[in-house]
């Protein structure tokens, strides 16, 4: 399997529907279903999660039947309700805190 | 056997479910059409006063008088003729007057003729007639017969008027009492039980201010000395005072809703999550929340604490279109007591608002949140979409109004430019058949230019107002999905960027809401409306006087309206640079914050 190029600069819509598909779910997702989820193409799919990966925001189980499921770790859970966090108190009129 | 259904009583919380909720259309549509067709037919049944040909005596020193009570519009009519006995002095005065008549002290009157025998007379007016007394008097020393016929017809009065809206609101009473039993609501339940005093104390208030414009205008007259210069149209000014405070009352009034023990902060801030999740527009400013009931209706909730709890308070207010047309009818003083139904119905829905719909609300503070985080990122998504909404919203509607504005703009300056192009061409053709070349010249002309200017219009607004349009709709379902707990399809964006890209919308939002300003400061938007209006009258009233070959008058009127026209310039440039500035530092602000968002993301995806 070729290893995915890594990023410079991570587009932040993409790693936020990534984070806000996973933190909808209950159970960790199945990576194809996560991909047509966040509606991104497989090779970008492969780059974020392999970024979010290293920073500790999402995290791969293999479950019983052998498929690799990715679920939302605290960090990355922490991380999307910061970004709703200050987009919303920007938009309330308060700088983000 | 057939077994018995049981029905569980629902208690206030049950009446959260559900989507916003609209006002009983039908209601609505009887009121208006009792108000259409039942206020005239109370006027000339009721009110009206017709006394066939008859002759009457009339002792010495005394007096016979007739009474009409039209309290709007109507006219009367009356003939009399003396046919034997000495002179009677015919007396016409306001109710204020008779009184004073009647007990022997100083009077004014309105008309005043005589009737001599074998003379006769007849007399007609029409118009605003208040309350009105015809009084024979004879003061001669043997008795008068004279023959009277009267015909005195009210055709709009506001004691029919008054009447209908207390019957609407008592039927607005009842119609809620029955909905409640319908719905199987527990009655024993306290927030149940809470709804009713609220309504009634409403409808009390409703029936006090109704009656308080007469009131006023009864002190008025009974206050004002009889040679006073206005005479009896001081019972009429003093109506519409009577008028005007009683709706800045309606505006000023703050009720009691109800006493909770939540600190005043968090219990606004899980009321205005509560109401937002319910998707009501809510607007926060200081320690007072704003809750959008419809296009013209708004109540406004404060706190009040106490040392044994918090006192949730409820006011009546109006959106800024709301305001506007209330402030328009007031300024048309006639349209002053259509004025004060709408305001007395902004109250009485306020009312039942606050009953039904925030005093559940209340109920369930606090927010009960699942264990963890999940619950305040949903709540935050929630805010962010709701005030998303709000903005979009706010900024269709104004760029909506903006655009009609713009089109009776031209409409009226196309009739104007018919007017005098048609004045013109009848001026300049000396043919015989002028008169429908001018018509046809001016029709055609304003038409054109009213065509053009439109279709140039249309062009440039309608895809901005479209844009807006799907912008409150994207947000309005990603509101609606985000409150049922439903996730978006699969090609649908997230709520984050539906928030995302809403707040990089924004500045087009506040420049739309921006250009349809008038609404944010009525004060400048009225002085303007009335100066150009003023204008416009003024030149017109010149155009006219030159016409007619009187050039000194013709020449003031111009003078005058070249003045109002300067004025209003004067005064548009003070409001736009107003508003620009406004917007500037709205801006300003709004890209601040945008690059420290910036920054602060950044620094997030890098991991710092």
């Amino acid at each position: 399997m070729v290893t995915p190029q890594p990023m410079d600069r991570p587009d932040l819509y993409i790693v936020a529907r990534i984070l806000e598909r996973l933190w909808r779910e209950e159970q960790p997702m199945l990576k194809t279903r996560l991909q047509t989820a966040s509606n991104i193409n497989y090779d970008v799919f492969r780059r974020y999660t392999s970024w979010m990966i290293d920073k500790g925001l999402i995290a791969v189980e293999t479950s019983n039947d052998g498929h690799e499921r990715l679920r939302l770790t605290p960090k990355g859970d922490e991380a999307y309700k910061k970004l709703v966090q200050w987009i919303n108190e920007v938009i309330h009129k308060k700088m983000p805190s | 056997m057939e077994g018995r259904t049981r029905i569980r009583l629902k208690g206030a919380s049950d009446l959260l479910n559900g989507w916003p909720e609209k006002t009983s259309r039908a209601l609505m549509v009887i009121v208006v059409v009792a108000l259409l067709l039942g206020v005239p037919a109370l006027s000339m049944t009721v009110l009206s006063v017709h006394l066939n040909r008859q002759t009457i005596t009339i002792e010495p020193g005394s007096y016979r008088s007739i009474h009409f009570g039209f309290y709007g519009f109507g006219e009367i009519q009356y003939s009399t003729s003396g046919i034997s006995g000495t002179d009677v002095h015919e007396i016409q005065m306001d109710r204020i007057n008779f009184y004073r008549f009647v007990a022997g002290q100083p009077y004014q009157y309105t008309s005043y003729g005589s009737v001599g025998i074998g003379g006769s007379g007849t007399s007609s007016e029409a118009g605003l007639i208040w309350d009105e007394y015809l009084v024979l008097v004879n003061d001669g020393p043997g008795a008068a017969a004279v023959e009277i016929e009267v015909d005195g017809r009210a055709f709009i009065s506001m004691l029919p008027t008054a009447a209908i809206l207390l019957a609407a609101s008592a039927a607005g009473y009842w119609m809620g009492r029955q909905a409640d039993k319908n719905a199987h609501l527990d009655m024993t339940d306290p927030l149940v039980m809470a709804r009713w005093p609220v309504r009634k104390k409403a409808l009390k208030t409703v029936t006090v201010l109704s009656l308080l414009p007469i009131g006023i205008m009864l002190g008025i007259a009974a206050v004002t000395p009889p040679n006073a210069p206005m005479g009896s149209a001081g019972e009429i000014y003093g109506f519409f005072i009577g008028l005007f405070v009683s709706i800045l009352i309606c505006f000023r009034l703050r009720f009691k809703l109800t006493k909770d023990q939540a600190a005043p902060a968090p219990l606004l801030a899980n009321l205005a999550y509560r109401l937002r999740v319910s998707g009501y527009r809510v607007s926060e400013e200081g320690k007072r929340l704003t809750v959008q009931m419809s296009s013209t209706s708004a109540v406004q909730i404060t706190t009040r604490q106490e040392s044994d709890g918090t006192w949730v308070l409820y006011k009546t207010s109006a959106t800024p279109s709301g305001f506007s047309i209330i402030i328009v009818l007031f300024f048309t003083f006639l349209g002053l007591p259509l004025a004060f139904a709408l305001s007395i119905f902004m109250l009485y829905r306020t009312s039942a608002f606050a009953s039904t719909r925030i005093l559940p609300r209340l109920s369930q503070l606090p927010i009960p949140q699942a264990p963890g985080i999940k619950a305040d990122t949903r709540m935050m998504i929630v805010e962010g979409l709701s005030e998303g909404r709000r903005l979009s919203s706010e900024a269709y509607e104004s760029a909506r109004s903006n655009y009609q504005d713009s089109v009776i703009i031209i409409a009226v300056i196309g009739m104007v430019l018919s007017v005098i192009l048609g004045v013109l061409a009848f001026s300049q053709i000396g043919s015989g058949d002028r008169g429908s070349i001018a018509l046809a010249v001016g029709i055609l002309s304003g038409a054109a230019f009213f065509a053009i200017c439109w279709y140039l219009l249309a062009a440039r607004a309608r895809p901005q107002i479209a844009e807006l349009k799907a912008w409150a709709a994207k947000l309005d379902a990603a509101l609606s999905r985000e409150v049922a707990g439903q996730k978006p399809p699969d090609n649908d964006p997230s709520s984050f960027e539906m928030i995302a890209n809403s707040f990089i919308e924004m500045p087009k939002w506040l420049k739309a809401r921006r250009r349809a300003g008038g609404f944010r400061q009525p004060f400048f938007w009225l002085l303007i409306f009335f100066l150009s209006y003023g204008a416009f009258e003024a030149g017109f009233m010149g155009l006219s006087f030159w016409v007619e070959n009187q050039q000194t008058l013709g020449a003031v009127a111009i003078t005058i309206c070249a003045v109002l026209a300067l004025l209003t310039a004067f005064f548009y440039r003070i409001w736009k640079r107003r508003l620009d500035q406004e917007l500037e530092n709205t801006l300003s602000e709004w890209n601040e914050r945008y690059k420290v968002l910036n920054s602060e993301i950044e620094r997030l995806l890098a991991g710092e």
